[in-house]
């Protein structure tokens, strides 16, 4: 599982640390700063068109009157809205957003093959990025276009004519599409996961002529026949192991056997929902030197750091809140059973070839982080670049004095513990990032897990939806539509456009890089334009300052996305699903204040 | 006509679009079963541009083409663009995808099928540990290719790419034994058709390779810009890396000489290949002897036309020089400033006589002989132009080596030598028995001696060479566990590999032991009375003393013996 950003626990994420700044500080500093603009910028207007006093006087009415509605607003009245909002949604054919979908599952076996070493992420990253895409469209185009064409076609009288409020108008237009939003993303969920268990499943038989014995070992071995683009190897009648087809292509079967009779069975494990406890990670270096990254190996993706192998290089772990089993004191459960589950992904780096077909050897050992107490080192044959789900054993070795000690009595103290992993030859390297090792908690519930990738394409439709309705109060469709776009689109690539704002992408501003562009610079060598070079970054200069504004606003569609969590087989953690609705809950807020006194400035709505 | 104006510009409307209806017709008219169309179609079908002459459609292909509504170079772009994110993040399954996805939006640009199969079969398979995983994308590259050949199936880029991956990334690599296993044991990869001694990496590739050379040999055109004589090489070197390779693996006997003998067949055929060369004309590259012959033969009719009609020009040449000419011509070599020797360099060169103006100065003198001269000085000229491109081209390929290496291998002795050498090592690595390792490897030795006697024009520091450095490498840690070294007089004497050695001993450790035993057999040979030892133990010296002369004198050019050598 690859995880660039780390996820917080939702209290300091919400409020913040000493180093940074909490959503809400944040969001309250965007909205103090967006409502000093729009104030300003109202009184403006206002005093231009009505003179500085009657002007002062009209932007304290409005503002006043919008606080009194906000407390006048009535639950029943955005519900009759919202429910309008349906119909509405219903009349302009949303469903056939869902038919599209239909056809893109009926024809995507064109492009998905379940060829692939690990097909399930394939099929789950299509579907969900396939959603998320047409839902967003469709919200775009629905809250778009919404209130507008109630413009055009005058309906809007028969509204404004009741005893409603704008922000009402606002908000029910709001929940109303989102509600017709869930229900098509509801249906499209149930779709995707038939569509991606029913892609997936399959069967073997096995080829009998390839059975044979084990060498030195009871049972036999041989192989299934090739379906779905693989085999697997099996193992019959090994004693203390159940018979099934091993581990390919993500999954395994499991197989049953009556006499002669030999049935494989259908494939299990291939969409998971691993739940892992994540610690923190520190490197010390070939000396022994604590650092916070290990070595460069040149790679240009530089989410993992390696250490050098037979070193003192390592990769520590710290865990904190380990608990013991349940069944700890079970008493019918041997002790062997009791050690604590671990998942290890390990990224191989050679700098000789080594034995070819031999896998680098590692070692894990686990720390007391207050005693220091470690464990005799454990060796483990590096499985590269695929999680290599362990256990530490719950009787170990004290490296000092050879005495036994208890993994849970003698290492974990106060729930805390560190995993040591070093590579063991010299000349190679282990390449790790935070995500990769953790504590194997028991596996969630993939159908659960589905519903929190849904919840978060729903954030991201919602606030699409939010932004559409505001921007329509006062723009034409096209142009609303315009804005969205641009919005949704600047959101994907949220991190390229701070870069460009804040100066630090190749290339400089926007109007050095269109002069770059036109006249053919590279954007390494310094600005050529005739002289004119002060003047291009004076403009940039002002337009950087207003990208880095709109960027404060700027939803960041690509981090809303939990696919991957999904597509790699894991859970999506509770925080991260609590952090985006807390988001989208903001959004909706922010944007239905904007959008109400959008809808202020228009004539019919005062 | 005011009235009727818009009638009138109608009905010319009309009129124009009936008259433009004929050359629209003429250029576009589709071709069917019994008419071949307009001129575009006529086009289409001469330079085969038609799509079903490419290779199979694909409706999916085509309804995604359709589908980007005229946005397929965006489309291609971002697919371009996000397959380098995905192999930048190691993503292999979401880049698999992602070229799937490329190859349906421009299934006909052979670049691209060029490209990401080699990205997947020589960058990607490297990403991965296990060499089971590598060989599964290196398969994955092979499978992109014949993806890539079934909508561009008389591509000799991609039939050749196919042949190339198959032959050397599976055989040449640092995994090449694995690799090769897994390829011969891989029931899903080769047709049911293909029978298991067939599943060699290098005849499967050898088969390729002839595909493409058929389409070549069907359209000359089709070649592009790919160098002729490498492109026909291709499959006898397949054929005679496959022959290397089972050598290595430990086969033997008949099916290793039939092996052998099927590349030296190959490897002749495609000598006397007639290849056209970049200036226009045809060449063999197995054949400049007979060319040299031929235009000796034309030399001296050229000569006997008149016997001193060189001698003439050459002082006609001289006394066009002048005075400075003369005088730098004159200098020694020494001492000369690069000016000078440029200048020098110059002079001589206008001193050469070429064969035209033995013709023109015959020409001048015997005119009745003027029309033979110039047809005998033309043939010249152009055989001389053959042979230097020809030799060129022979070496490029190292074409007389692999002519000589492919009848040495199938002699019984380089056989035996080679099998000697394999059991050597096992015995060795296998069962550690050291005398009986010892032993086998001094065999094998002995046979070397006797291919190099039987081949003298294989030079020592060739591929083969080098093959038997690494025997001797092996040889030489055998010793050392009998606590010997390959330098001691009682090993060094005996061994008759010394000139191999000190030919291809890169790091120089041999080279004071190879000239003294070099040096020593030379002495020994000459005058056996003068070193017993040498003449009893040494095996060339007692089973064929003559060759083992021929073999020494070789070396005894290359570095004369001293005296004081002599005597060690």
């Amino acid at each position: 599982m690859v995880l660039e950003q780390d996820i917080l626990p939702y209290l300091q994420w919400f409020l913040g640390s000493s180093d940074t700044l909490g959503a809400l500080p944040r969001f309250l500093l965007v909205a103090l700063g967006v409502a000093l603009l729009g104030l300003l910028g109202g009184y403006a207007v206002a005093a231009a068109r009505h003179g500085i006093l009657r002007g002062g006087d009209l932007t304290y009415r409005t503002v006043s009157a919008g606080f009194r509605e906000l407390f006048e607003m009535s639950p029943r009245r955005i519900g009759a809205l919202a429910k309008l909002a349906i119909k509405e949604a219903w009349r302009r054919r949303v469903w056939v957003a869902f038919a599209v979908f239909i056809v893109i599952l009926m024809f995507a076996g064109w492009f998905l093959k379940t060829d692939h070493q690990d097909p399930a992420k394939l099929y789950i990253s299509f579907v969900l990025t396939a959603t998320t895409y047409l839902v967003l469209g469709i919200a775009l185009l629905l809250s778009a276009f919404s209130l507008p064409s109630d413009f055009k076609s005058k309906t809007i009288y028969t509204i404004v004519t009741k005893p409603v409020r704008s922000g009402e108008i606002i908000l029910g237009r709001i929940l109303g599409f989102t509600a017709i939003g869930t229900i098509l993303l509801a249906t499209m969920a149930i779709c995707s996961y038939v569509f991606v268990v029913r892609s997936l499943d399959h069967t073997h038989d096995v080829e009998l002529s390839t059975l044979k014995k084990i060498a030195g070992a009871t049972g036999n071995e041989g192989r299934t026949s090739l379906d779905a683009y693989h085999r697997h190897f099996i193992e019959l009648d090994v004693e203390g192991a159940e018979n099934q087809a091993l581990s390919n292509h993500g999954h395994y079967h499991p197989i049953s056997r009556r006499g002669e009779n030999i049935r494989v069975g259908q494939a299990e494990n291939f969409i998971r929902a691993r739940i892992p406890q994540w610690g923190t990670l520190r490197y010390l270096d070939r000396q022994g030197t604590e650092q916070a990254r290990g070595i460069s190996v040149g790679s240009e993706w530089t989410y993992r750091s390696f250490i050098e192998g037979r070193s003192q290089a390592a990769a520590i772990w710290t865990f904190e809140n380990v608990k013991p089993p349940s069944y700890l004191d079970d008493p019918d459960i041997p002790d062997e059973d009791k050690g604590l589950p671990i998942g290890l992904i390990v990224r191989v780096f050679r700098t000789h070839k080594g034995t070819i077909g031999k896998a680098i050897g590692g070692s894990i050992q686990v720390r007391n982080p207050e005693t220091l107490l470690t464990s005799e080192i454990d060796y483990f044959p590096a499985v590269d670049a695929k999680v290599d789900e362990q256990t530490i054993p719950r009787k170990l070795t004290n490296i000092a004095d050879g005495s036994e000690i208890d993994l849970y009595e003698d290492v974990i103290q106060d729930g805390k513990l560190e995993v040591i992993v070093q590579c063991l030859e010299p000349g190679q390297y282990f390449g790790f990032a935070r995500p990769d090792c953790y504590l194997r908690m028991p596996d969630g519930s993939p159908i659960l897990n589905f519903v929190k990738v849904y919840l978060s394409i729903w954030v991201q439709m919602v606030i699409v939806i939010a932004i559409g309705v505001s921007a329509s109060a006062l723009l034409s469709g096209p142009v609303a539509m315009l804005l969205t776009v641009s919005f949704v689109l600047l959101g994907f690539f949220r991190d390229f456009f701070v870069g460009v704002a804040a100066g630090t992408e190749y290339g400089g501003g926007p109007v050095e890089s269109l002069v770059r562009l036109i006249t053919q610079q590279n954007v390494m060598s310094p600005l050529k334009a005739g002289g004119a070079e002060p003047i291009v970054q004076g403009i940039d200069f002002g337009l950087q300052g207003i990208m880095l504004s709109v960027a404060q606003v700027l939803p960041d569609f690509s981090a809303f996305s939990t696919v991957s969590f999904a597509a790699y087989g894991y859970e999506v953690p509770a925080e991260r699903v609590f952090q985006d609705l807390t988001t989208c809950l903001a959004y909706i807020a922010g944007l239905a204040v904007v959008g109400y006194f959008l809808l202020r400035t228009r004539e019919v709505a005062r | 006509m005011t009235e009727h104006g818009s009638f009138y510009r109608k009905i010319t409307y009309l009129v124009l679009i009936a008259v433009l209806l004929f050359p629209i017709s003429y250029l576009g008219a589709p071709a069917t079963n019994e008419v071949e169309g307009g001129r575009l179609a006529q086009l289409r079908a001469e330079h085969d541009l038609g799509q079903s002459d490419l290779g199979d459609i694909d409706p999916a292909s085509e309804t995604i083409r359709l589908a980007t509504l005229g946005l397929r170079g965006v489309a291609v772009s971002m697919l371009w663009s996000k397959a380098n994110e995905y192999k930048k993040k190691e993503d292999w399954t979401n880049f698999r995808a992602t070229l799937s996805q490329l190859s349906k939006l421009q299934p006909y640009f052979i670049k691209f099928w060029q490209y990401q199969a080699w990205n997947l079969t020589y960058n990607v398979s490297v990403e991965l540990d296990d060499v089971r995983d590598r060989f599964h994308y290196v398969k994955r590259g092979i499978e992109f290719l014949k993806k890539g050949i079934s909508y561009n199936r008389d591509s000799p880029y991609l039939l050749s790419e196919l042949g190339w991956f198959i032959g050397n990334k599976i055989g040449k690599a640092d995994e090449h034994k694995e690799y090769r296993r897994l390829f011969k044991n891989d029931d899903d990869f080769h047709p049911p058709t293909r029978p298991p001694e067939k599943r060699d990496n290098w005849l499967v590739s050898r088969s390729w390779y002839e595909t493409s050379r058929s389409v070549v040999e069907k359209d000359a055109s089709k070649i592009g810009q790919k160098n002729p004589v490498i492109f026909f090489s291709d499959p006898a070197r397949a054929q005679i890396n496959y022959s290397e390779a089972i050598e290595k693996e430990g086969t033997f006997g008949e099916k290793a000489r039939s092996a052998w003998a099927t590349a030296s067949k190959m490897w002749d055929d495609f000598g006397k290949l007639d290849i056209k060369s970049s200036q226009g004309f045809n060449i063999k590259v197995g054949t400049i002897g007979k060319l040299a012959e031929e235009t000796e033969a034309l030399e001296k009719k050229l000569a006997q036309l008149s016997p001193s009609a060189i001698e003439k020009a050459i002082k006609e040449k001289r006394a066009s020089l002048t005075a400075e000419e003369v005088a730098v011509l004159e200098l020694p070599e020494e001492g000369l400033t690069d000016e000078q020797s440029m200048q020098k360099y110059e002079a001589a060169s206008k001193l050469l006589v070429q064969p035209t103006d033995v013709a023109a100065l015959i020409a001048r003198e015997t005119p009745e002989l003027a029309a033979e001269a110039r047809r005998l000085a033309s043939r010249i000229v152009s055989n001389t132009a053959k042979m230097r491109l020809a030799r060129n081209n022979n070496e490029v390929v190292n074409y007389d080596y692999w002519a000589i290496r492919c009848n040495l291998e199938q002699t019984p002795e380089a056989l035996r030598a080679r099998e000697l050498a394999y059991t050597a090592r096992r015995v060795f690595k296998n069962d550690a028995d050291l005398l009986q390792a010892r032993e086998l490897f001094e065999e094998s030795f002995d046979e070397w001696a006797k291919v190099f006697r039987d081949f003298p024009e294989l030079p020592f520091d060739s591929v083969t060479g080098s093959d038997i450095m690494e025997y001797v490498e092996q040889y030489a840690t055998l010793l050392q566990q009998l606590d010997l070294n390959l330098v001691d007089e009682e090993v060094g004497r005996n061994f008759p590999l010394w000139a191999v050695v000190e030919a291809n001993d890169m790091s120089g450790i041999y080279a004071k032991a190879a000239g003294k035993y070099l040096r020593n057999e030379t002495v020994t040979n000459g005058d056996e009375s003068t070193d017993d030892a040498g003449a009893q133990d040494g095996p060339a010296a007692v089973d064929e003393p003559v060759e083992e002369d021929a073999l020494s004198s070789d070396v005894e050019a290359a570095e004369p013996a001293t005296p004081a050598a002599a005597n060690e």
